[in-house]
C-alpha cells in the first residue's frame, strides 16, 4: 500500500480529482503574460507595416554609444594613468584592452606590443593582438599573433578559436 | 513570533529582501554586463519578435526577452544596456518572489513543520544558481525557467490543467524541455500512484541497462567520435582518470531508474484509468500552438546547440574528470545533491508515487541532461527535486544540528558572500571575458573549471558528504563490530 501520500496532504485537499479546468487567478496572470507581449508585438507590428526608422531604437543606439564612449574615455585615462603609474605588462594589456574597447585598434596593438617587450613569453598578449587586428579584418596578421600565442601556449584555447576563424574569414575573401 | 512562522509572507519575503540586495552586487563584466548568452537575448529585447539575431535555438528561448521588449517599450524606456539588465533583474526578483510564494503554499499544504519549511526554502532558494548566477549573470532565461518548473509542479498538486497548459506554452518559448514536462503532466494527472515495487530481477536488469548505456554512449561519443571539449577554456578530457570517471557515471546513472521502479507504471490500468479526451484534445491544442508560433518566427541561423546529436554528446562531459557532475551539481544547487545520494532508495519510491508525468519527467531530464556538468541546465529539475526532497524530509525528525549543517553547507555554497573582484581585471581579454584563473567560483562551472576548482570542489563536496552522513548515522565502535544506527526517524507514518 501506498505509505506516503495521505488524502489531505496534496495542494488545496485535491488528491486524484479529476483535474480542474476552471480558471483562477493564476489563470488572469498566466494570460496577461502571455498577452502583453503578444498584443504588444501585433500592434507594433500593425503601426510599422512598412520599414520605417525606429525612433526609439535610434535614440537607444545613441545613448549606448555615447555611453560606451564615455566609458571608453574614462577606460583610456585610467589605463594610462595605470602605465604613468606602473609601466609593467600588466598596466599595458589593460591600456590595450581600453583601446580595444574604444575600437581604437592600432593604438590597442602598439600597447600590446609594449607589453610583449616587457614580457615576452606570455601568450595573452599575442591573442590579444590576433584579436585586434581580426577587428580591421587583417586575417594574416591575425594568423601569424595567434601562431605566436600558440607556440608559447599550445593549449591556449581562445587562440585556437581566433586562429580557426581567421583562416576561415580569409578563406571567404 | 508564531504568527510571524506561520506567515504565508515570512520566507517570500526574505528571499525577495536578498534579491533586491542582489541587484546592486557587483555583475559580469562581458559585453557590459550583458555576456555572452546574453548578448542575444539583449538582441531579442531590442528587436522583439522580429529580430534578425533569432536562431533555432533562441526561437525557444525568446519569451523572456519579448516580455521585457513589451514592457521597456509599453513605458516608453529606451533598449540601452543598462535598462535591459534592469529589467531583467527585477523581472528574476518577480519570479523568485512568486516562486517562494508558491513553494510556501505546497508546504503548507503538506502540513510541514517551521524547521522542515525553513531547510526546504533554504535547500531549493539559497545556492548559487537561484540567489547568485541570477544576478551575477542576469540577461538569461535560467530564472523564468526555474519559476516555470515551479509554478508547473504547483499547478500540477492543484490540479489545474489549464494553467499547467498555459505555463508550458511559455514554458515552450522560455526554456523548451520544460513544454514536454507540462505534457507529461497533463497526460498523467494522477498524484498518488501507489508505491508497489517491481521484482528485483526486473530493477536490476533496469538498473544494469542504463550503466551499460551509459558507458557504451561515453565509449561511443569519446573514442568513435572523437569529440573533445571544444569551447574555450573547457577542460580537456583527462583519460589517466577515465577508468574512475566511467565507474563514477555507470554508478550514477545505475542509480538512475530507481525513480521508475513502480508496478503501477507497468500496469495498463494505470494508463487507461488517465486516459481522457479533454487532456488528449488539450496537448493536440499546445503543440499545434507552438507549431503555429514557431513558423511564425524567422530564424536566420541554425544553431547547433539545437540538435539531438549536440544534446546527447553532452553525455561524454561526464567523462572529464571522477564524479564531475556529482561536484558541479553540488556547487550550483548545494545540499539537494548529497540528499538526493543519501536518500535515494526512499526518495525515489516517494518520488514515484506522484505519478509517472513526475517521475518519467525526472528520469528523462537524468538521462538526457544529467551528465552536464553545467548544472544550470538543470535549474528547471532541481526546483522540482528540492520540493520533493523537502516535502520527503519533512517526515522524518532529524537532529537540529543535522538541519543547521544542511543550511551551513548550503550558505557557503551559494556564495552570496564572496564578490567579484574588478580590480583584479588585468587578465581581461579582449572579448571581455576575464581570464579564468581570476573568475575563481564565479564562472568556474561545469566544463569551464580549472583542475584547482574541480579538485577543491571534489574535496568540498566529499567532506560535506561524509559529514552529513555522520550527522545521521550513530557510528559505534567497541565490543560490537562497526554498526549503523539510524539517527532520525520517520513521524507521519509507521
Amino acid at each position: 500500500m501506498n505509505k506516503y501520500i495521505m488524502p489531505e496532504e496534496t495542494v488545496e485537499n485535491k488528491t486524484n480529482a479529476e483535474p480542474s479546468f476552471k480558471l483562477n487567478y493564476s489563470t488572469a496572470i498566466l494570460l496577461l503574460v502571455i498577452l502583453i507581449p503578444a498584443v504588444y508585438t501585433i500592434i507594433v507590428n500593425l503601426q510599422a507595416p512598412t520599414p520605417a526608422p525606429d525612433i526609439k531604437k535610434d535614440q537607444a543606439q545613441q545613448q549606448t554609444q555615447a555611453s560606451n564612449t564615455n566609458n571608453s574615455a574614462n577606460a583610456i585615462e585610467a589605463a594610462l594613468k595605470k602605465v604613468v603609474d606602473k609601466p609593467d605588462y600588466d598596466s599595458y594589456i589593460s591600456l590595450g584592452l581600453a583601446y580595444y574597447g574604444a575600437a581604437k585598434y592600432e593604438d590597442a596593438i602598439k600597447a600590446w606590443n609594449k607589453s610583449i617587450e616587457l614580457n615576452p613569453k606570455n601568450a595573452i598578449a599575442y591573442n590579444d593582438i590576433a584579436a585586434a587586428y581580426g577587428a580591421i579584418s587583417q586575417w594574416d596578421e591575425e594568423i601569424k599573433a595567434c601562431e605566436k600565442a600558440l607556440s608559447l601556449d599550445p593549449n591556449f584555447t581562445l587562440a585556437k578559436n581566433n586562429l580557426n576563424w581567421a583562416k576561415s574569414q580569409k578563406n571567404k575573401k | 513570533m508564531d504568527r510571524i512562522k506561520q506567515s504565508d509572507f515570512l520566507f517570500p519575503f526574505i528571499i525577495c529582501s536578498i534579491c533586491v540586495w542582489r541587484i546592486f552586487v557587483p555583475q559580469l563584466p562581458a559585453n557590459g554586463g550583458l555576456g555572452w548568452d546574453g548578448y542575444s537575448y539583449y538582441q531579442v529585447a531590442v528587436d522583439g519578435f522580429h529580430s534578425s539575431s533569432l536562431t533555432t535555438l533562441l526561437a525557444f528561448r525568446l519569451f523572456p526577452s519579448l516580455l521585457i521588449h513589451a514592457i521597456l517599450g509599453i513605458s516608453g524606456i529606451a533598449f540601452t544596456p543598462p535598462h535591459v539588465i534592469l529589467a531583467f533583474k527585477v523581472m528574476n526578483t518577480v519570479l523568485i518572489t512568486l516562486s517562494a510564494m508558491m513553494v510556501r503554499q505546497i508546504f503548507n499544504s503538506y502540513k510541514m513543520d517551521f524547521m522542515s519549511q525553513l531547510t526546504g526554502f533554504v535547500l531549493i532558494f539559497l545556492n548559487y544558481g537561484v540567489l547568485n548566477f541570477t544576478y551575477y549573470y542576469p540577461v538569461m532565461t535560467d530564472t523564468p525557467a526555474f519559476a516555470l518548473s515551479i509554478a508547473i509542479f504547483y499547478f500540477f498538486l492543484r490540479g489545474d490543467t489549464v494553467n499547467i497548459f498555459l505555463a508550458g506554452l511559455i514554458g515552450a518559448f522560455t526554456w523548451p524541455i520544460l513544454f514536454p514536462m507540462a505534457v507529461a503532466l497533463i497526460l498523467f494527472p494522477e498524484r498518488s500512484a501507489t508505491y508497489i515495487p517491481i521484482k528485483k530481477s526486473w530493477q536490476h536488469l533496469l538498473s544494469i541497462s542504463c550503466a551499460a548505456y551509459a558507458l557504451i554512449a561515453g565509449w561511443y561519443f569519446i573514442f568513435h567520435q572523437g569529440e573533445v571539449p571544444d569551447m574555450a577554456y573547457t577542460l580537456p578530457l583527462n583519460k589517466g582518470m577515465l577508468p574512475v570517471s566511467a565507474i563514477c557515471v555507470a554508478v550514477l546513472f545505475f542509480f538512475m531508474p530507481y525513480i521508475l521502479f513502480n508496478r503501477s507504471f507497468f500496469d495498463l490500468k494505470y494508463y487507461l484509468r488517465q486516459l481522457n479526451g479533454n487532456r488528449i484534445f488539450a496537448i493536440a491544442i499546445m503543440i499545434m500552438l507552438v507549431l503555429i508560433i514557431r513558423n511564425t518566427m524567422t530564424v536566420n541561423t541554425d544553431s547547433s546547440y539545437f540538435s539531438g546529436y549536440m544534446i546527447l554528446k553532452n553525455h561524454h562531459y561526464g567523462f572529464l574528470r571522477p564524479m564531475i557532475t556529482v561536484v558541479n551539481h553540488f556547487n550550483y544547487f548545494g545540499c539537494i545533491m548529497l540528499l538526493m545520494i543519501l536518500f535515494w532508495r526512499k526518495l525515489s519510491e516517494f518520488i514515484s508515487t506522484f505519478g509517472l508525468g513526475v517521475s518519467g519527467s525526472i528520469f528523462f531530464n537524468f538521462v538526457i541532461l544529467a551528465m552536464l556538468p553545467e548544472s544550470r541546465t538543470l535549474v528547471h529539475l532541481f526546483s522540482w527535486l528540492g520540493i520533493l526532497t523537502s516535502v520527503f524530509l519533512s517526515r522524518y525528525r532529524f537532529s537540529s544540528i543535522f538541519y543547521a549543517t544542511i543550511i551551513a553547507i548550503n550558505f557557503a555554497m551559494a556564495k552570496l558572500w564572496l564578490f567579484f573582484d574588478y580590480d583584479s581585471g588585468n587578465n581581461m581579454l579582449p572579448d571581455g571575458t576575464i581570464g579564468f584563473p581570476h573568475q575563481w567560483f564565479f564562472m568556474h562551472l561545469g566544463v569551464w573549471m580549472t583542475e584547482h576548482v574541480w579538485f577543491y570542489l571534489l574535496i568540498i563536496t566529499s567532506l560535506s558528504l561524509l559529514l552529513l552522513i555522520l550527522l545521521l548515522y550513530n557510528i559505534k565502535f567497541g565490543r560490537k563490530a562497526l554498526l549503523f544506527y539510524k539517527n532520525y526517524e520517520q513521524i507521519h507514518h509507521a
